[in-house]
């Protein structure tokens, strides 16, 4: 499902070039469980932008559903970030102010869908992830486990291809960490390919694959 | 599309409830600009107002007799008054013009009101022309009555058939029948028309120790000092007052000082109005910038987060840009409405218009205006993308 071939991002700071992913090379198929771990700094997080189409590539070749997707426009890459991918972030990133539901919901907003669909969708969501009891709570109120629960929730709305998991539960204690992994792996059994960046060995159970960065390259 | 302006409009209520001083300086802003254009055009109105009742460039002195039948000497305006304000007006060195005729060329416009002036004067009803306010009523606004139809040629008065209306009597009357028999005759005598030469009037003082008439028109050039108006309508006024009492001066010389007045007034306003207007403009421009920018910044983390989950610039983009138009445009109406309120106070020569829908117009379309620049101004800058500022918010 997913091709990267010599995969190249440079970030450009003060007049010089920065390497920061190098020559990567990945494939991943549909129903994976995929964990990337390395250290802070190895490139995990822009790896998963460029993943999500979030961030562009510098050079290389990127392939999603056999499509080649190295050079897209914003338009374009918001359309895959709609449709394909959905994103989980470790600081949660739900907007205040909204509800569970809404923030649910809000997916589906921009996708075009009726109000009363993506309401019906974002509850049946959050009742799989256990929070049917808080739809109508605004987001800052939860607790940082139900929080990310949302998040997930929310990543899932458009039913995407494949959802990018970045660290996310990097703030969560052990209690939730162990709900959101659980959910996530929940998820991937019901056949969604995962995608997850993490320097937490222990979570590296739950995947069926893991690959390791190191300075800008994957290895298995 | 339609989930952009929902949540810019979700977004327009909570900066209502919650950054309510976003929109504060803009109606403060907003009233004084109001106020400033409401005051300019409050003056510039009562300045044509003025000007409509008034011909543009000339200033009159208008001296009427109270009462022509008061026991008194005078009990008119007479020969002997037009030979003592002569000596005033060479006194005072002003060009005076009697409805539009120099004194140089020894011409002098009376009125008749009434038959029994120009008897006094020595003049019959067959030398003289009696036009009486039932005439005077189909002639037109002008008091001077037959002159707007006729043309002085020589010692004679040529009268433009043509120019008069006969349609306008309704029915045979006395006066009618008499300008019907002067027009029939096309060419009328200087003796016999109502605008007399001086030498005739010298000549008639000769023979009548009086002449009696109703009033007296000075019109003075536009370009004599307002200072010296006032002297000189003094003078006149106080000659006037003694020798005939009962007089009563008309308020054209109020209004001709009132307007200079107005005038001077108006361009201290303007020159003042524009530095304000360009000092407010400064300062509503930065205001509106610093709005929109302190929107931005507030709605950065959830624009980013939108774009992470898949809307697109565009619809960004619009959700900003509603977002930053209606809460700018709130404050641009409040000031508005404030203004209404708040101009009357300032001053009591404001006169604040409160049903001037094109000034309404301009304002609202020149905030709506600013607000639109200000916003794609700041959409344009907010070029970014999602993973920059996602990790970094």
């Amino acid at each position: 499902m997913i091709e990267m071939v010599n995969v190249k991002k440079d970030y450009r700071l003060n007049g010089q070039n920065i390497p920061v992913l190098n020559d990567v090379n990945l494939r991943i198929d549909d129903g994976e469980f995929c964990a990337i771990i390395g250290r802070s700094g190895c490139g995990k997080t822009t790896l998963l932008n460029i993943l999500g189409f979030m961030d562009s590539l510098t050079s290389g070749l990127y392939k999603f559903d056999g499509l080649d997707v190295s050079r897209t426009t914003a338009k374009e890459a918001a359309g895959f970030r709609q449709n394909k991918t959905g994103y989980i972030f470790q600081s949660f990133n739900l907007i205040n102010g909204l509800t569970a539901l809404e923030n649910v919901a809000m997916p589906l907003g921009y996708a075009g869908v009726a109000k009363k669909h993506r309401t019906e969708r974002a509850f049946e969501l959050l009742m799989r992830v256990g929070l049917e009891q808080k739809i109508h709570s605004p987001v800052q109120k939860l607790s940082g486990g139900e929080q990310q629960r949302v998040a997930i929730a929310r990543a899932l709305a458009a039913s995407p291809r494949v959802v990018l998991a970045d660290e996310p539960t990097g703030n969560l204690d052990e209690e939730n960490r162990d709900i959101v992994m659980n959910l996530l792996s929940d998820i991937h059994n019901a056949g969604m390919t995962i995608i997850m960046v993490t320097h937490d060995m222990e979570l590296t159970r739950y995947a069926g694959r893991v690959l390791r960065m190191r300075e800008g390259a994957i290895f298995e | 599309m339609k989930y952009s302006l929902e949540r810019a409009l979700f977004n327009y209520t909570q900066n209502l409830k919650k950054t309510y001083w976003v929109i504060v300086q803009l109606i403060v802003g907003c009233a004084v600009i109001a106020c400033c254009l409401n005051y300019s055009i409050s003056s510039g109105e009562r300045y044509i107002e003025l000007m409509s009742h008034i011909e543009p460039n000339q200033y009159r002195i208008d001296a009427y007799v109270k009462n022509i039948n008061a026991d008194n000497d005078y009990p008119a305006i007479c020969y002997s008054d037009y030979i003592e304000l002569s000596a005033l007006v060479e006194d005072a060195d002003l060009s005076y013009i009697a409805y539009g005729v120099t004194l140089t060329e020894k011409l002098f416009y009376l009125v008749f009101a009434d038959s029994c002036h120009y008897t006094k004067l020595g003049l019959t009803d067959n030398d003289c022309i009696y036009v009486g306010e039932s005439v005077a009523r189909f002639c037109g606004d002008e008091p001077c009555f037959l002159t707007t139809f006729c043309k002085l040629e020589n010692d004679s008065i040529v009268l433009d058939n043509a120019a008069f209306s006969w349609e306008a009597f309704p029915a045979e009357t006395e006066e009618k029948i008499v300008v019907e028999d002067l027009y029939s005759r096309n060419t009328l005598l200087i003796e016999r028309c109502i605008l007399i030469p001086a030498h005739l009037i010298n000549h008639t003082m000769e023979t009548s120790e009086e002449m009696l008439v109703t009033g007296l028109t000075f019109k003075i050039p536009d370009d004599t000092d307002i200072a010296r108006i006032r002297e000189i309508k003094e003078r006149i006024c106080l000659f006037l007052s003694d020798r005939h009492g009962d007089f009563e001066f008309a308020a054209s010389g109020e209004q001709t000082s009132e307007i200079q007045s107005r005038m001077n007034d108006m361009k201290i306003n303007y020159d003042s109005f524009l530095w304000i207007s360009v000092f407010l403009m400064i300062i509503v421009a930065l205001g509106t910038i610093g709005n929109a920018l302190i929107i931005l910044l507030k709605r950065k983390r959830s624009l980013v987060i939108s774009l992470a989950v898949g809307a697109t610039p565009r619809q960004l983009f619009l959700e900003f840009f509603c977002e930053v138009f209606l809460t700018i445009q709130t404050g641009i109406l409040l000031g508005i409405i404030i203004s209404i309120f708040v101009t009357p106070q300032l001053s009591d020569t404001f006169c604040v218009v409160k049903n001037h829908v094109f000034t309404w117009l301009i304002m609202i379309t020149g905030g709506a205006l600013t607000a639109f620049l200000v916003s794609a101004v700041s959409c344009l800058l907010f070029r970014t993308e999602p993973s920059r500022t996602i990790h970094g918010i």
